[in-house]
């Protein structure tokens, strides 16, 4: 099939309107679902980038988000790394809007932008990338995000970077972009095995862009391997209290998946 | 002197000759009244004997003759009352009466003689002497039959009736006993009979019992038997569905991850870009 944006611009037009017919929307309606969508998506996440609202939306022209920040609906921000160049975060009246259509209310601290964490952006970011690509593709219903779950933070459980739903199951993701270890990587192991244990998770990916982490965390987790469990002494240092072995349902439960590093 | 010895002389010749008196009327008197007046009455020498005991009073045997002149003149005076006269009492007072020692016997009271013949002995020697002779006890006795003949006959046929009576109530009282054995031993024997029959119902009852107890016993074990061969095949039903389970498990955990890494694979299929 031709690639439509190679085509000449009368016959993108014409397909443009042939693809609206079958939608059987009118294009301000398209328009005004397109920009909750972008609202909700922003919400969830406290900000995104243009590409990933432009997958989201299934729009191959750029600009769309700009168009919402030049509205005043947006807040366009220069990240500090670079990488992503921009960030787009709700302004006042598109924070309002946000709120009216979401399900649940969520703190949005970046309604001031410099709030923002801009060593987690990368991290946040491919969270959020690899859930719009799954909800896209399909294999996954819904998503609930790392703000969402703040609200109903329970002390001892991983809170994890974004859990997909898919028909019943509820899928915990984590990013790991830095190895962990001693210490981290036993919380890790341990806190990933009491949310299943407890059912609050039926499975976890582990999403990284190296490969030593993905092998590191696969053996940590193998059967039978020992993990720690740390408690604080009386004077606040961490010691070890007891050990775990790790059970053989543990990495049943836990698949790893490599990303590509596109830094 | 010599008239004094021959005083003396005298005198004892005297003595001599009056206690030889003596002795000869002792001998005499002695032989009569030691005569049995079972044999005879010497009522002749009697009299001759009180006349020499007239000097001799208080000889022995002169008492003696006294005490059976009394016994005489009270036979006499009991006869004389005695109605109607017995052939004794007859010949006493005829003998007597006539007699002349009827003038030398004393007065005395008149005992009465015994009118039936239960007695033991007559009022006196003489009269127990001669009763024998006269047939005194058999006369009686013949006058008390005769007197009390009817009460006799009465108390005969009373004391018959009485026995016939006795012997009869002895025989039915015998026969009634007998009866009663009988009948009790009848109940005995009947009884005995129902005992036995109670014990061979019992015995039989047991053996029912025993018998359907070990139907029940045996439905009991077959039944038990066919629960534990259900409970086997629900168990070895119930393993093949746990393996099957967990082959099903397995197998959808085995999908499960497959569509998870599915799912891993199709996120990073747009990876982001290098900004």
């Amino acid at each position: 099939m031709n690639n439509p944006t190679k085509l000449p611009k009368i016959e993108q037009l014409a397909l443009a309107r042939e693809k609206l017919k079958s939608l059987g929307k009118s294009p301000t309606l398209i328009g005004k679902e397109n920009r909750l969508k972008v609202f909700d998506l922003i919400y969830r996440w406290g900000y995104t980038t243009s590409s990933i609202a432009q997958g989201y939306l299934g729009i191959t022209k750029g600009g769309y988000l700009q168009k919402l920040s030049d509205q005043g609906l947006l807040k366009k921000t220069k990240t500090e790394s670079g990488k992503p160049t921009h960030i787009y975060t709700l302004s006042e009246s598109g924070l309002q809007e946000a709120e009216r259509h979401a399900e649940s209310s969520i703190r949005y601290i970046e309604i001031d932008p410099y709030r923002i964490n801009q060593q987690l952006l990368r991290h946040n970011l491919i969270a959020q990338e690899l859930t719009i690509n799954s909800l896209i593709a399909g294999v996954i219903d819904d998503y609930i995000s790392e703000r969402t779950l703040a609200v109903k933070d329970v002390a001892m459980q991983k809170r994890v970077d974004v859990v997909w739903k898919k028909a019943q199951s509820s899928i915990a993701v984590e990013v790991e972009l830095s190895k962990k270890w001693e210490r981290d990587l036993d919380d890790f192991i341990l806190k990933i095995h009491s949310a299943i244990a407890d059912k609050k998770y039926d499975r976890f990916i582990v999403f990284s862009d190296s490969k030593a982490i993905v092998n590191g965390y696969a053996e940590a987790m193998k059967p039978g391997a020992s993990v720690r469990i740390w408690q604080k002494n009386d004077r606040g240092n961490w010691k070890t209290e007891s050990t775990m072995v790790v059970p053989a349902w543990l990495i049943d439960k836990v698949s790893f998946q490599l990303i590509e590093s596109h830094d | 002197m010599t008239k004094k010895l021959i005083m003396v002389l005298s005198f004892a010749l005297l003595v001599g000759c009056a206690y030889k008196e003596q002795d000869k009327v002792i001998k005499k008197v002695e032989s009569i009244v030691n005569v049995d007046w079972d044999e005879y009455v010497p009522l002749d020498d009697m009299i001759i004997a009180h006349k020499q005991c007239k000097e001799y009073s208080e000889l022995d045997p002169c008492k003696k003759l006294e005490s059976q002149l009394q016994d005489i003149a009270t036979s006499l005076e009991s006869c004389k009352s005695q109605i109607p006269r017995s052939t004794l009492c007859s010949a006493v007072i005829n003998t007597i009466s006539a007699h002349p020692i009827e003038n030398i016997l004393p007065e005395t009271d008149a005992p009465s003689m015994p009118q039936h013949p239960f007695y033991l002995s007559l009022p006196t020697r003489l009269l127990d002497s001669q009763s024998r002779r006269y047939s005194y006890r058999k006369e009686v006795w013949d006058d008390w039959i005769q007197k009390y003949r009817f009460l006799f006959r009465k108390m005969i046929l009373s004391t018959i009736i009485f026995l016939v009576a006795l012997v009869w109530f002895k025989i039915y009282k015998k026969e009634k006993t007998n009866q009663a054995e009988m009948e009790r031993r009848k109940i005995i024997r009947e009884q005995k009979i129902a005992a036995q029959k109670m014990r061979d119902d019992e015995a039989r009852k047991r053996e029912a019992e025993a018998a359907s107890k070990l139907i029940i016993e045996q439905a009991k074990n077959a039944e038990q038997k066919k629960l534990r061969e259900i409970e086997r095949a629900e168990i070895e039903l119930q393993i093949a569905a746990e393996k099957l389970a967990a082959e099903e498990a397995a197998a959808r955990e085995a999908a499960e991850k497959l569509m998870i890494e599915e799912m891993a694979k199709a996120a990073v299929k747009k990876s982001p870009k290098k900004k």
